[in-house]
C-alpha cells in the first residue's frame, strides 16, 4: 500500500532577485513498510527533500500526501501536530536536548502529545528498550558516546509510534562500526513494520535498504547516475 | 507549567552572572519603591496614629478662638493659655449619657517644674479627675491611685511616672516621700509606668498626675481644661467630639469669644492622604524609570537567550511543539527573571527601610499590599518585556532553526 506519495514537487529558493530552483518536479511513492535510501551528492537538496517530507518546510509547488492525506497545510501549528504524530526524525548531529537526561529526551514528543507523565515515562522507556539503552536512561548527552546519542534520537523517533522515519544521514557522523549499529537498528525496526526514509551518500550504508533511489541537481532518478550514462 | 518554571530556573541558575546582572535593573528598582514606600508610609502612619485619638478611639475637645482648625489646619493653631470658664458638672453627665460616647474626661495640663531636694524634673504636669484612667489606662507599678477621697478633701498628692521618679528620687525609694511644685509640697502616692506606648522611636517623658481639684491652687479657677471624650468606635470619634463640643459651648457666656471645638480628623486625614499621593506620584515616577531600564535590560537577555537557543528551538518545533509551547517557556523564563528580582528588591529594600529608620531614627511601615503590588509589577515587567522575544523565538521557521550553529 502506498503511503507517501509526491507528486510534482518544487522547491525554489529566492535570492534577490533569482529564483534559485533545488528541487525540480520531484514525484516520489513510497510504500508502507518500505526502507527507503536516498542517495545523492552534496548539495543536491537531500536535505531539502527531507525538510519537506518532515514538514519541516514547505515546497513552492507540487503535492504531498500521506495515506491519501494532504500534508500542505498551511498553518504552523497543525504542522507541528503532524510533525508530531506521523513523522519520526533522526538528525545526522543527533539534535537531542544536552541538558536534558535520555529518558527526558525521548520523552519530549509525547509531552507535546499531551500525554500523562506516568504513561510517557513508560512509553519513553520502552522506547528506550527496543534501543537497547534502558541503562543510561538517566544519562545526559555529554555523557553518552555517539552511537548512544544517535540510539536516543532513534528511541525518541520511534516513540510516538510514528507513520515513517525520516533519517538525514544518520551515520554521518558516526564510525563504521557504530554506524553499522544503527542501521542494524533501523533494520530491526523496519523487520518489525516501522517505514523508513534514510538520506545518505554512502553507498555501503545505502545498501541495507530495500530500495535506493537517486538525486542529482534537485531531479530523482531510479538508478545511479552512471549508470544511467553507461 | 511548572516543568516551564523548573526548567527557568535551571536556565537561569546555569548563566548565573548574567541572570544577576540583567535582575539588577529590576531589583534596584523595587527596592527604591519597598524602601521610600516604607518610609513615607511609616511617617504617615505614625502621623496618623498620633492624631488620632491615641489609638483608643478618644478626641480632645478643646477650648480656642474660633478658627484654631481653619485654613491652617492643626499644624498653623497656636495653644493659647487663656481663661476659660469651668466646665460645669452638669454638662459632664449629660455627655455621658450621648449616644456613643464611652466615657468623658476632663483634666488641666501644663509644665511646672517638681523638686525634691535639690533634684528637679521639667514633667508634664496633668490635674486629672477620676475618670482620667478609664480613658487613658496606666499601669500601677507602686502605691494606688487616687481615691475620692483624694479628690473631695483636696489631698495635696501625686502620682509620678518612672521617668520624673528616676529624676527626683535617683535612688530610688519615692512613694510617701514630698515633692515640691510651684512652692506647694505634694505627697507620692503612688508611681506609675507608661510604656503602654510600642512606637519604637518613643522616649517617655517625665509625667507627674495631680487631682483637679487641687489644681487651682498651683493656677487659679479660671485656668483652661481639656476635654477629652471617648467614642465606642473609630467612625463615630468626630461626631461624639462635636456633639460634646457642642453641649459644652451651650454653657458659655455670650461675650467668650472661644469655642469648643474638635480637630477635623476627616480634613487632615485627607490632607494626609494627599501628600501620600505626591510622594506616590513622584515615586511613581522614579519606578517607572529604573523599572523600564530593568525591563530592557530583560529583554535585551531575552533576545540573546532566544539567538542562544535557536536549535534548541528547532529540535523541540520538529518534535510537535507548538507555537505556544515555545511562547510560554521564554515568557515563564522572562517571568520567573524579573519575580526573582522583585522578590530580592523587595527583601532589599525592607531591608533599606529598615537601616534607615534605624539609623535615622524614623519609623517605617512594612505594608503588605506594597509588597504584593511590587511582587505582581515585577511579574507583569517580566510578561511587558518578555512578549516579544518569546514571541520571535515562537515564531522562528524550523529549518532555519535546525540549521543554525
Ligand atoms: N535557505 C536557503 N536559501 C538558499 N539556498 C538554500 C537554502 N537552503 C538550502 N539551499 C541550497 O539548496 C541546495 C541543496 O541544499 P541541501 O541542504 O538540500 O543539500 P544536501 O543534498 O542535503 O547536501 P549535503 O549532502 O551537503 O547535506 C544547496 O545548494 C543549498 O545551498
Ligand atoms: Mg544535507
Amino acid at each position: 500500500m502506498t503511503m507517501i506519495r509526491l507528486k510534482n514537487l518544487s522547491k525554489s529558493y529566492n535570492l534577490g532577485k533569482e529564483e534559485i530552483p533545488i528541487l525540480k518536479r520531484i514525484s516520489l511513492d513510497v510504500e508502507e513498510g518500505e526502507f527507503l535510501a536516498i542517495m545523492g551528492p552534496s548539495g543536491s537538496g537531500k536535505s531539502t527533500l527531507m525538510n519537506i517530507l518532515g514538514c519541516l518546510d514547505l515546497p513552492s509547488s507540487g503535492d504531498y500526501e500521506l495515506e491519501s492525506m494532504n500534508m500542505l497545510t498551511g498553518h504552523a501549528n497543525k504542522l507541528a501536530e503532524i510533525r508530531n504524530q506521523f513523522i519520526g526524525f533522526v538528525f545526522q548531529s543527533f539534535h537531542l536536548l544536552p541538558r536534558l537526561t535520555a529518558l527526558q529526551n525521548v520523552e519530549l514528543p509525547l509531552i507535546y502529545s499531551g500525554l500523562k507523565k506516568k504513561e510517557r515515562k513508560e512509553r519513553a522507556m520502552d522506547a528506550l528498550k527496543k534501543v537497547g539503552l534502558e541503562d543510561r536512561a538517566s544519562f545526559r548527552p555529554p555523557q553518552l558516546s555517539g552511537g548512544q546519542r544517535q540510539r536516543v534520537a532513534i528511541a525518541r523517533a520511534i516513540v510516538n509510534k510514528p507513520k515513517f522515519i525520516l533519517a538525514d544521514e544518520p551515520t554521518g557522523a558516526l564510525d563504521t562500526k557504530t554506524g553499522e549499529q544503527i542501521l542494524s537498528l533501523f533494520k530491526k525496526l523496519n523487520g518489525e513494520g516501522v517505514t523508513i526514509i534514510m538520506i545518505t551518500h554512502d553507498e555501503e550504508v545505502a545498501k541495507k535498504a530495500d530500495r535506493i533511489i537517486y538525486i542529482r541537481d534537485g531531479e530523482l532518478f531510479k538508478e545511479r547516475s552512471e549508470d544511467v550514462h553507461a | 507549567m511548572l516543568e516551564n518554571i523548573r526548567i527557568s530556573f535551571q536556565s537561569i541558575w546555569g548563566h548565573k552572572l548574567r541572570s544577576s546582572l540583567t535582575m539588577l535593573g529590576v531589583i534596584i528598582g523595587i527596592a527604591a519603591v519597598i524602601a521610600i514606600f516604607a518610609i513615607i508610609q511609616g511617617r504617615s502612619e505614625d502621623l496618623k496614629s498620633n492624631l488620632i485619638g491615641m489609638g483608643n478611639n478618644t478626641i480632645n475637645v478643646v477650648f480656642e478662638e474660633e478658627d484654631m482648625y481653619g485654613e491652617e489646619g492643626m499644624w498653623g493653631g497656636e495653644m493659647s493659655n487663656r481663661s476659660a470658664p469651668p466646665i460645669k458638672q452638669e454638662a459632664i453627665e449629660e455627655i455621658l449619657t450621648y449616644p456613643n460616647v464611652n466615657g468623658m474626661s476632663i483634666y488641666y495640663e501644663g509644665w511646672q517644674e517638681a523638686y525634691h531636694l535639690i533634684n528637679v524634673t521639667h514633667p508634664r504636669l496633668l490635674g486629672i479627675d477620676e475618670r482620667y484612667f478609664d480613658l487613658f489606662p496606666t499601669t500601677m507599678v507602686e502605691g494606688r491611685e487616687f481615691t475620692e477621697s483624694d479628690f473631695a478633701s483636696y489631698n495635696q498628692v501625686a502620682l509620678i511616672n518612672e521617668v520624673a521618679m528616676s529624676e527626683l528620687f535617683p535612688e530610688g525609694d519615692a512613694l510617701h516621700q514630698t515633692i515640691d511644685i510651684g512652692g506647694i509640697p505634694f505627697k507620692v502616692v503612688g508611681i506609675f509606668s507608661d510604656a503602654i506606648e510600642d512606637s519604637d522611636w518613643y522616649y517617655p517623658e517625665s509625667t507627674i498626675y495631680l487631682p483637679t481639684t487641687i489644681w487651682p491652687l498651683l493656677n487659679g479657677f479660671d485656668a483652661p481644661m481639656q476635654v477629652a471624650v471617648q467614642a465606642s468606635s473609630s467612625e463615630t470619634i468626630q461626631e461624639v467630639g462635636t456633639m460634646a463640643a457642642d453641649r459644652l459651648n451651650m454653657d458659655l457666656p455670650p461675650y467668650e469669644t472661644a469655642i469648643y471645638q474638635v480637630a477635623d480628623f476627616e480634613r487632615m486625614m485627607e490632607e494626609i492622604s494627599q501628600y501620600d499621593q505626591a510622594f506616590a506620584f513622584i515615586l511613581g515616577g522614579i519606578a517607572s524609570i529604573s523599572l523600564l531600564v530593568g525591563g530592557i535590560g530583560v529583554m535585551n537577555i531575552m533576545l540573546v537567550s532566544v539567538t542562544e537557543r535557536t536549535r534548541e528551538i528547532g529540535i523541540k518545533k520538529a518534535l510537535g511543539a507548538k507555537r505556544y509551547v515555545i511562547l510560554a517557556q521564554f515568557l515563564t523564563e522572562s517571568v520567573v527573571l524579573t519575580s526573582i528580582g522583585g522578590i530580592i528588591g523587595i527583601l532589599s529594600g525592607l531591608g533599606i527601610a529598615k537601616a534607615i529608620s534605624v539609623f535615622a531614627n524614623m519609623p517605617y511601615f512594612v505594608s503588605v499590599p506594597a509588597i504584593i503590588g511590587s511582587f505582581i509589577f515585577s511579574m507583569f515587567i517580566g510578561i511587558i518585556f518578555g512578549i516579544l522575544p518569546s514571541i520571535k523565538a515562537s515564531k522562528l521557521q524550523p529549518v532555519e532553526a535546525l540549521r543554525y550553529e
